[in-house]
């Protein structure tokens, strides 16, 4: 099925029309809304620090301070229709691949509840990629200025355009909900976009008192359009031509790098245990992938706070290891040798850049110093690998890959 | 002789705070079975969808106490924590009406509804399920 949010729009409102007339009075509707003001600065002038995979430029390399990671502005609308059906529309602006500001639909879907167990939804779903995937931008909802880049920056998808059900019971204490869900999506980032195609997964969150626990598997078939990707592959789809060994490893790795058709595999576990005065939570994500994506990659973070009246203190610790491949060219290394070694050095440079190792040690405070709104104040210290810039982009040459980067954010959440 | 009329001042409102505090009632549609402080704690913060709650206005003092005694949680907590529901679809914070008696009537009229109200707001209409001290 394909959805769009135009026709999501319209059958929202539609429904509403023909719900409202059968019952004779309007749906009961509620807006909310959400948003950050954040600034943040760092002293890396080679590499710019980012708040969502999607940003084109940040602090650091563009500008020393920059309000662009963190700010942003979220609206919903929330239609009850019946006592069964539902719906429900959030759009928010925040800094984008264009470098706009452009609302976008995050999800408008319908949802309907079959039993009070069983609802199913269709149009655009957040994805339960993980824990906090659904509320990732609702800072006032989050704990720390920002979800950990390490674990939230390896699946830049957040939302379905599709179907999906959810099955809440009661097994003696435990409160639990199951989610399967089917869609497809489109992806821009600053320099490729992606359709995604077929992505299906299954999402368990299990509340046991103060404790919840959180795991999800999710897959999903990408067709990649990247200028870079493209030059690299048509450069070893003409060296299979030529005759030989040249030939035969350019076919070979050929082979190897698609374009289309691009499996990933997605698997998080989560736990957050939060008694009242204090919390700790923690976060495990792996991702396989096919084609240029590594084949594993694993991130981890975790995050412990206090509370002290209205002020929070939290440290946090995340981390990101990738097992990527590298490829080898052709020797000797003469004539059409050395052509398709330019090109295996050009998919290897890649390769090694997609694999953005890093670590990150967070120290912060929350401070809910009056009725919805909270302001946050955090260092984070990067230390990427010594062969990637880890989640850092545009890195210049002066960039020095392995050396700690001080980042200090300052932001303003808000619900309304 | 103002020492000791202060000492009894603030022994008398501290006695009316702790009866304040001891006179906080989980209410409940007779239709609703029994509930542990546990149960009204997931309603409220959203982990339960078994029952309706009502709640009274985020503004008022039994608000912030109902909170404290049954969930362990802050306004600003609980705030929080339904913006994450909201916000990510996944439910609406409960129904806010302005007074005690407004949420009596309202579990009274709904046989899945559970509310929260002080002890001398308790009439035969509903059902007292937990008292919170």
């Amino acid at each position: 099925m394909k959805v769009t949010p135009t026709t999501l729009l319209a059958a929202l409102i539609g429904c509403g029309v023909v719900t409202g007339a059968a019952a004779q009075a309007m749906p009961d509707l509620k807006f909310s809304g959400f948003g950050t003001i954040g600034a943040v600065h760092t002293n890396e002038e080679n590499a710019d620090f980012i708040g969502t995979r999607l940003q084109p430029s940040g602090a650091g390399y563009t500008r020393s301070t920059s309000f662009n990671p963190d700010t942003k502005l979220g609206a919903q609308v929330a239609a009850t229709f019946t006592d069964k059906l539902s719906g429900v529309i959030q759009v928010v602006s925040q800094n984008r691949a264009d470098n706009s500001y452009d609302p976008k639909i995050e999800w408008a879907n319908l949802k309907y509840q079959i039993t009070p167990e069983l609802s199913v939804r269709a149009g655009r779903i957040a994805l339960p990629t993980f824990a906090l995937s659904e509320s990732r931008f609702v800072g006032y909802a989050n704990p720390t200025v920002r979800p950990s880049e390490e674990v939230y920056f390896a699946s830049p998808v957040t939302s379905s355009d599709g179907v999906d059900a959810t099955f809440r019971n009661k097994i003696g204490s435990v409160n639990n909900a199951l989610q399967v869900y089917y869609g497809s999506t489109k992806i821009q980032l600053p320099t490729s976009n992606a359709k995604g195609k077929a992505m299906w997964g299954i999402s368990d969150t299990a509340e046991i008192g103060d404790l919840s626990v959180h795991a999800g598997y999710g897959s999903i078939t990408l067709d990649l359009n990247s200028a870079a990707f493209n030059s690299l592959r048509s450069g070893l789809v003409g060296l299979s031509a030529v005759p030989g060994p040249v030939g035969t490893r350019a076919a070979e790795l050929a082979g190897i790098y698609q374009l289309g058709d691009i499996k990933l595999g997605t698997l998080s576990v989560g736990a957050t245990y939060d008694p009242g005065t204090w919390y700790v939570s923690g976060e495990v994500f792996k991702v396989s992938g096919e084609s240029i994506f590594p084949d594993n990659r694993v991130a981890w973070s975790t995050l412990a706070g206090y509370r002290i009246g209205t002020w929070t203190p939290y440290i946090g610790f995340a981390k990101t290891t990738t097992a990527h491949n590298s490829q080898a060219g052709v020797t000797p290394a003469a004539g059409p040798a050395t052509a398709l070694n330019g090109v295996v050095a050009g998919l290897n440079g890649a390769l090694t850049g997609l694999a953005s190792e890093q670590k990150t040690v967070t120290a912060g405070v929350r401070w809910d110093f009056m009725k919805n709104v909270a302001l946050k104040a955090q260092y984070d210290r990067v230390t990427t690998s010594s062969t990637t810039s880890g989640m850092l982009i545009n890195a210049k040459p002066g960039f020095r890959r392995g050396e700690a980067v001080n980042v200090f954010s300052v932001a303003v959440d808000f619900v309304f | 002789m103002k020492a000791k009329h202060i000492v009894i001042l603030a022994t008398l409102s501290l006695a009316g705070l702790v009866a304040q505090a001891a006179d906080l009632v989980v209410i409940a549609n007779p239709a609703v079975g029994p509930l542990t402080k546990e149960q009204v704690a997931d309603l409220f913060l959203g982990k339960s969808q078994a029952f309706t709650p009502i709640d009274q206005n985020a503004d008022s003092p039994i608000y912030a106490e109902f909170y404290k005694k049954a969930a362990g949680r802050d306004v600003a907590q609980v705030k929080s924590t339904w913006s994450r529901l909201v916000f990510s679809g996944k439910g609406e914070a409960p129904k806010q009406l302005p007074d005690s008696a407004a949420v009596r009537k309202a579990v009274a009229a709904d046989p899945k509804a559970v509310g929260y109200v002080e002890k001398s707001a308790v009439d035969g209409t509903v059902k007292a399920v937990v008292t919170l001290e």
